[in-house]
């Protein structure tokens, strides 16, 4: 990792708002563990499916490198194993269901707005569900870090993608990972960092909307829809309710 | 790798930078008054509790509130530790032991 010029780039802003050193690099990857677990059966399931859909390795492996959104890819693979499939189709779907790190996004815009564009696009590829959890939780509890947020985006891809290349490489000798109770890690590590985040009776209010609103959208709505439309309007409702209270 | 593989793969992966580039490189510092800092700071617990909810209260795609959904017991045992010991580790391990208890144990799904 070339992180030494970016360090020394970020100096030159002086930002108060982003102060990072080779600690917040390590605490990322530290707390990033749990998540990597999480992610096991998942990318070898990947793996699993991209050959069974006719990917080779190495077409499978190289989507997980280039592309790194889970969810994403599982619904290419499983378009193309359905088959007559057009390209367009399946880039479309991509872009429909990564719609919702637009919203993960605007939560961190303001922490990055001292970064260079170049570490903007760095730290942005590597924006997944996990990282952004561990990344949002820290910058607003500790502290802005760009080398926390690049940490935590490195540890997750290089998981991501050595599991997407194992699973590829085995196929089919592996038995249903999914099956293993690894998948659990992932729900169990976003309530971790969730519930210090409750801290007035406003964020409770947005939790509990937000997966009622998941439930219901998850139960009527196409796709990964769901996340959109619940978070969004979770948001709207914990604005909404701040506006008309009056900052607490 | 076939053309329209690697297509497909290009197609995806520019998509999808663009949707986590966008608000980042497009919001400005001056675009963050107070105001908009207010709604902006729920999006957080809107984004992890919309992604909790369903593999816990719906893994198999409807929503399951019986005592034999093991996700949910599995939920609410790391909602206790997490609140008891607020450690990541800890919490990850008990739940994932409940789901393997149950499933091992009791052959619930």
């Amino acid at each position: 990792m070339n992180e030494e010029p970016g360090l020394m780039k970020i100096d030159e802003y002086g930002g108060a708002a982003l102060q990072s050193n080779r600690g917040d690099f390590i605490a990322a990857v530290r707390q990033s563990v749990p998540l990597m677990v999480g992610l096991v059966p998942f990318g070898l399931a990947y793996g699993i499916m991209a050959r069974q859909a006719g990917l080779s390795w190495l077409e499978s492996y190289t989507m997980s490198l280039l592309v790194f959104a889970g969810a994403a890819q599982f619904t290419a693979v499983s378009m193309l194993g359905a088959g007559g499939v057009q390209v367009g189709l399946i880039v479309f779907t991509t872009l429909l269901i990564n719609l919702r790190h637009l919203l993960m996004g605007a939560s961190l815009a303001p922490y990055l707005q001292r970064l260079s564009v170049r570490w903007q696009a760095l730290l942005a590829f590597g924006m997944v569900d996990e990282s952004y959890a561990l990344t949002i939780t820290r910058f607003t509890t500790v502290g802005a870090s760009h080398l926390y947020q690049l940490g935590a985006n490195l540890a997750l891809y290089l998981a991501w993608t050595t599991l997407s290349g194992v699973g590829a490489a085995l196929g089919s000798l592996i038995k249903n990972p999914l099956q293993w109770g690894l998948d659990f890690a992932m729900p169990a590590t976003f309530i971790m960092l969730l519930i210090p985040q409750l801290k007035s009776w406003k964020e409770v209010l947005v939790c509990v909307a937000a997966g009622a609103l998941a439930v219901v959208g998850m139960t009527y709505l196409p796709g990964k829809w769901y996340i959109i439309f619940a978070a969004l309007t979770a948001t709207i409702i914990g604005g909404g309710v701040e506006e008309l209270c009056g900052r607490q | 790798m076939r053309p329209s593989i690697m297509l497909m793969i290009a197609g995806m992966a520019a998509v999808t930078f663009i949707t986590r580039f966008a608000f980042i490189v497009l919001f400005k510092n001056s675009s963050f008054d107070e105001r908009l800092s207010r709604w902006l700071r729920f999006i957080p617990i809107a984004i992890l509790s919309t992604l909790i909810a369903p593999t816990i209260l719906m893994p198999q795609g409807f929503l399951n509130l019986s005592p034999h959904n093991s996700y949910l017991l599995a939920g609410i045992a790391s909602v206790g530790v997490a609140l008891k010991t607020r450690n990541i580790i800890a919490t990850v391990a008990a739940g994932m032991a409940v789901i393997l208890l149950l499933r091992a144990v009791l052959g619930w799904a």
